[in-house]
């Protein structure tokens, strides 16, 4: 007896857990995200210089330089500094814009995918509509209509990238309401809402996170790439793809103005593309076969 | 064949006519008054009467049908207005880079294919290998960096360092066709690598996927060499959802294009369309969006059609 009410408490997650413990990429990506959350957090301890600090007297110092271990930039700001600062930036952008886009993505695939009909085929239109554009083009395309600046980015991308859990959660959706418990629950009387958020959307969880993983991974490079062309934060900021924006004009003088911002991009890319991965295997053990 | 063909083109109609009417709508949704951003900052003392009476000649003051319906006319004639900023025309502007963009891309999109097919194919046959460990986490690696970054490395190395390519531009063609290619290597590769690095991820698990039907079985029971079972039996099957990814893949292209022309100064529409958002050209960036979406979509049309080729059981009734 108490074999089996131990065996109840072994939730789908903790199954989860334990096989995404056994990656070691995917653990070595979770040990880099949380690193960098702790870094974000404790910017203002660990930074030796606040980010916007300038010293006209050593300007383009080369990494390794006393007090400055990665150098200093055109205005003689800490670059090692600016990279601290510039954590809070990205991971906000990447929490925010996946935020933005998996809450609207989540409940138009949702509705769609629950009530089918003429609603499913207004919201899958749309959806195949944004399909027709080239997403990065039409991420600049909106910040070029509202003006450039971090804030634009982040809506510009949520707005671009919904698209793709609407398509997700409504195809989870399809196959969902189709069995008992849906029945059960609307036979006790539970509203729409309750059935679509309470009884199948848990059920649908799994993929939704996975690409909200990866989803965060493809915020930080995309909104980079905005900034870097000027679409984004502006150059004052210690935003990573704006630092690389100033930094690129410097390649022959101070190449290490575009080499670290970069390399700070890619290791919290990766982090958050090995830790997708990992969920991905981790929740669909079958694919690893 | 021919009746997917012209249904297929049919079917593009109403994506083109949304795409128009979002890039229409541009000059409606950007926040200000049409008439002062189509007169750029050239203008700074306006009088208001005098906004009036453009507002009237431009045909602001229509209803927005009667606007959009002129303005598809015009467009549909290759006329898309003239530049706020150099008063080209347009239409005319965007075409002559057009070339250089599609021999960006296409190179880009060959060099990813290049590289992604073969890794792909070898990281499935040796499964769990040291090749596979080595091609898998350099695939990841390429998912994860910003192209930007790739480009400004590879330029500070071959170009300021070792000085073996060029930095900037494309050089023209008649200073001979290597002169364009030393030019092109640089740009088509940083864009090409993440490409195929998605492309490399995709091959892998496509083919392994393959591996596991029946026919391969069969064909392997018959005695056939391996490298027959690979190319004819598994590589043709496993092919057709990488074409459909190639397909949207170049719409990413497309969208890095943008970026890395910007940093090789590549005469190309994806640095005209980031000039003319800097000086908030709006007839520019308008032309320049609705060709780029215009190219996405017949490419997927092609890809579309491609199948039927791939694959004789689509036939689409």
């Amino acid at each position: 007896m108490d074999n089996v009410s131990q065996q109840k408490k072994r939730s789908l997650w903790i199954d989860v857990w334990a096989r995404f413990k056994k990656n070691r990429l995917a653990m070595v990506g979770l040990f880099i995200i949380i690193v960098l959350y702790l870094i974000a957090i404790f910017a203002d301890v660990l930074a030796p210089y606040p980010y916007d600090k300038m010293n006209l007297s050593n300007l383009y110092a080369p990494p390794g330089t006393p007090g400055h271990p990665l150098g200093t930039d055109e205005y003689g700001r800490d670059l090692l500094s600016r990279l601290i600062y510039g954590t809070r930036i990205s991971l906000t952008v990447g929490l925010v814009v996946v935020a933005m886009s998996s809450a609207i993505g989540v409940t138009l695939g949702a509705i769609a995918g629950y009530y089918g009909g003429w609603v499913d085929s207004i919201i899958m239109r749309i959806v195949d509509f944004l399909y027709a554009f080239p997403f990065f083009i039409l991420a600049i395309t909106i910040v070029a209509i509202l003006g450039p600046s971090l804030y634009n980015a982040m809506l510009a991308l949520a707005l671009v990238n919904w698209v793709g859990y609407a398509r997700m959660v409504r195809g989870q959706f399809l196959a969902l309401k189709q069995r008992e418990f849906v029945e059960a629950a609307r036979a006790v009387g539970a509203s729409g809402f309750r059935i679509m958020f309470v009884h199948l959307l848990p059920n649908a969880l799994g993929p939704v996170i996975v690409q909200m993983s990866l989803g965060v991974a493809g915020a930080i490079l995309s909104a980079s790439g905005l900034s870097f062309l000027g679409l984004g934060a502006d150059l004052r900021s210690a935003e990573w793809g704006a630092m690389l924006n100033a930094g690129k004009d410097y390649l022959r003088s101070a190449p290490h103005l575009a080499t670290y911002p970069g390399l700070a991009i890619m290791i919290t890319v990766l982090a958050f593309n090995f830790v997708g991965d990992g969920l991905r295997d981790a929740l669909d053990p079958r694919l690893k076969q | 064949m021919l009746k997917f063909i012209i249904r297929r083109l049919l079917q593009a109609i109403p994506t083109l006519l949304g795409i128009s009417i979002v890039v229409f709508l541009m000059v409606h949704l950007a926040p200000g008054d049409p008439v002062l951003i189509m007169l750029g900052s050239q203008e700074q003392a306006i009088t208001p009467e005098r906004i009036e009476e453009l507002r009237e000649e431009w045909g602001f003051n229509d209803p927005l049908y009667v606007q959009y319906w002129r303005w598809l006319k015009n467009a549909l004639r290759g006329d898309l207005g003239k530049s706020i900023y150099t008063g080209q025309d347009v239409f005319k502007t965007i075409v002559e880079r057009i070339p250089a963009t599609l021999l960006l891309t296409i190179s880009s999109m060959i060099v990813a294919i290049a590289i992604s097919l073969p890794v792909g194919i070898i990281s499935a046959v040796r499964q769990y290998s040291a090749w596979d460990y080595i091609g898998m986490v350099g695939a990841l690696l390429g998912v994860s960096m910003p192209a930007f970054w790739l480009a400004l490395l590879s330029m500070y190395v071959f170009s300021l360092k070792l000085g073996w390519l060029p930095a900037t531009g494309m050089g023209h063609f008649s200073q001979g066709l290597g002169t364009v290619i030393k030019h092109l290597i640089l740009p088509s590769f940083t864009l090409g690598f993440g490409m195929a690095a998605m492309t490399t991820r995709l091959t892998r698990s496509s083919m392994l996927e393959v591996f596991r039907q029946d026919y391969i079985r069969t064909a392997k029971a018959k005695g056939l060499s391996e490298k027959v079972v690979i190319y004819r039996h598994a590589l043709k099957n496993a092919l057709i959802p990488i074409v459909t990814v190639i397909g949207t893949q170049f719409g990413s292209l497309l969208g890095g294009a943008v970026v890395t022309e910007t940093i090789f100064a590549w005469p190309g529409m994806g640095r005209q369309a980031i000039a003319s958002i800097q000086r908030r050209d709006l007839p520019m960036i308008q032309g320049n969006v609705l060709l780029m979406c215009l190219i996405f979509v017949l490419v997927n049309l092609i890809v579309d059609i491609s199948y039927t080729w791939l694959d004789p059981r689509i036939r689409y009734d």
